[in-house]
């Protein structure tokens, strides 16, 4: 097949295709149900902005906090360490004790304080289009 | 209406005129459903493209800037839509009856030679990597225009320009392989730009 074949071949492809005569109509129904469809809620940024603001402040607030941890002490030289042993593992059990209660409270104020402001504005306007 | 004077039907439909999108509708449907033709090669298949390539135009209509023609985006948002179809649920099964034209029938046996070619023609382009595939179906349906096919594809018209010619190639060689004959040598493919 010779190249200006090809492109007489390829040129003439699909001539003479037209649409149904009732294509139009059947256009314009599906386009009349797509404009029935209420848009899509997009995301409240605005309102749920503080909300997120207030998560990351309180996840750096966190990190900041882990890193000033009284359990990560410089370890003492090898005798001395084996001589307190005994303390260390008490001091290192207790910070860690400390720390998981902190670390806890913590969570529960950051969860608290992104959830609300993320979904209240979700859910006032869902039920503002549902009344 | 005009080639590019849907712009006042554009205007009624984004006010809210939803019945004035039957203009577009009309002036459109032809060449929309050809296009789709050219992809899939199923009449009703093709319908159900260009339908949902309406649906699509008529839900992003806002978006169409002025900086660009009425219809070169319509076929942007159509080529769009009927790869996005090529691509789930795969190439067409071109088959000879779907290929032969029966307004051609006073020789029979040339003409079923030539529903044969035409049929490994469609079958060789349909095989090639869809963004050869879809260069050469764009451009001949622009009537050779590459700034055209390129504005349909957005894509620059030196990657269309590139596409074509090797787009071209392949289907030469694909056909070779089909037919088994050639009309001469095949130069070495380049890479793909």
């Amino acid at each position: 097949m010779k190249s200006d074949e090809i492109d007489r071949a390829l040129a003439r492809d699909a001539a003479g295709v037209r649409a149904s005569p009732d294509f139009a109509a059947a256009v314009m129904r599906a386009v009349r149900r797509e404009a029935r469809v209420p848009p899509p809620i997009p995301f409240p940024w605005t309102r749920a902005a503080p909300g997120i603001a207030a998560a990351l402040l309180m996840l750096v607030l966190a990190f900041t906090s882990l890193g000033s941890t009284p359990g990560a002490a410089v370890p003492p030289r090898a005798p001395e360490a084996l001589a307190h042993a005994a303390e260390i593992t008490a001091k290192i059990g207790n910070s860690v004790a400390s720390w998981n209660a902190r670390s806890a409270s913590i969570w529960t104020l950051v969860v608290a304080l992104s959830v609300v402001p993320v979904f209240a504005p979700l859910v006032l306007v869902r039920s503002e289009r549902d009344s | 209406m005009t080639v590019d004077d849907g712009v006042a039907a554009v205007e009624r439909v984004l006010r809210g005129d939803v019945a004035a999108f039957e203009q577009i509708v009309a002036r459109w449907q032809d060449p929309l459903v050809a296009l789709a033709y050219r992809f899939c090669h199923d009449r009703s298949r093709a319908e159900d493209m260009a339908q949902e390539a309406f649906v699509r135009a008529f839900r992003a209509l806002h978006q169409w800037r002025r900086d660009a023609a009425f219809s070169t985006w319509l076929f942007a948002v159509a080529t769009n839509v009927y790869r996005a179809e090529l691509r789930r649920r795969g190439a067409p099964l071109v088959s000879i009856d779907d290929v032969a034209d029966p307004a051609d029938t006073l020789d029979l046996a040339a003409e079923h030679e030539d529903s044969d070619r035409r049929a490994a023609l469609r079958r060789a382009l349909h095989a090639l990597p869809a963004r050869y595939r879809d260069a050469l179906v764009l451009f001949y349906f622009h009537d050779m225009d590459v700034e055209r096919a390129a504005a349909s594809l957005g894509v620059p018209s030196g990657t269309v320009k590139a596409r074509l010619s090797r787009g071209r190639e392949l289907l030469r060689r694909k056909l070779v392989t089909m037919l088994g004959s050639s009309d001469g040598p095949l130069e070495e493919v380049e890479g793909e730009v």
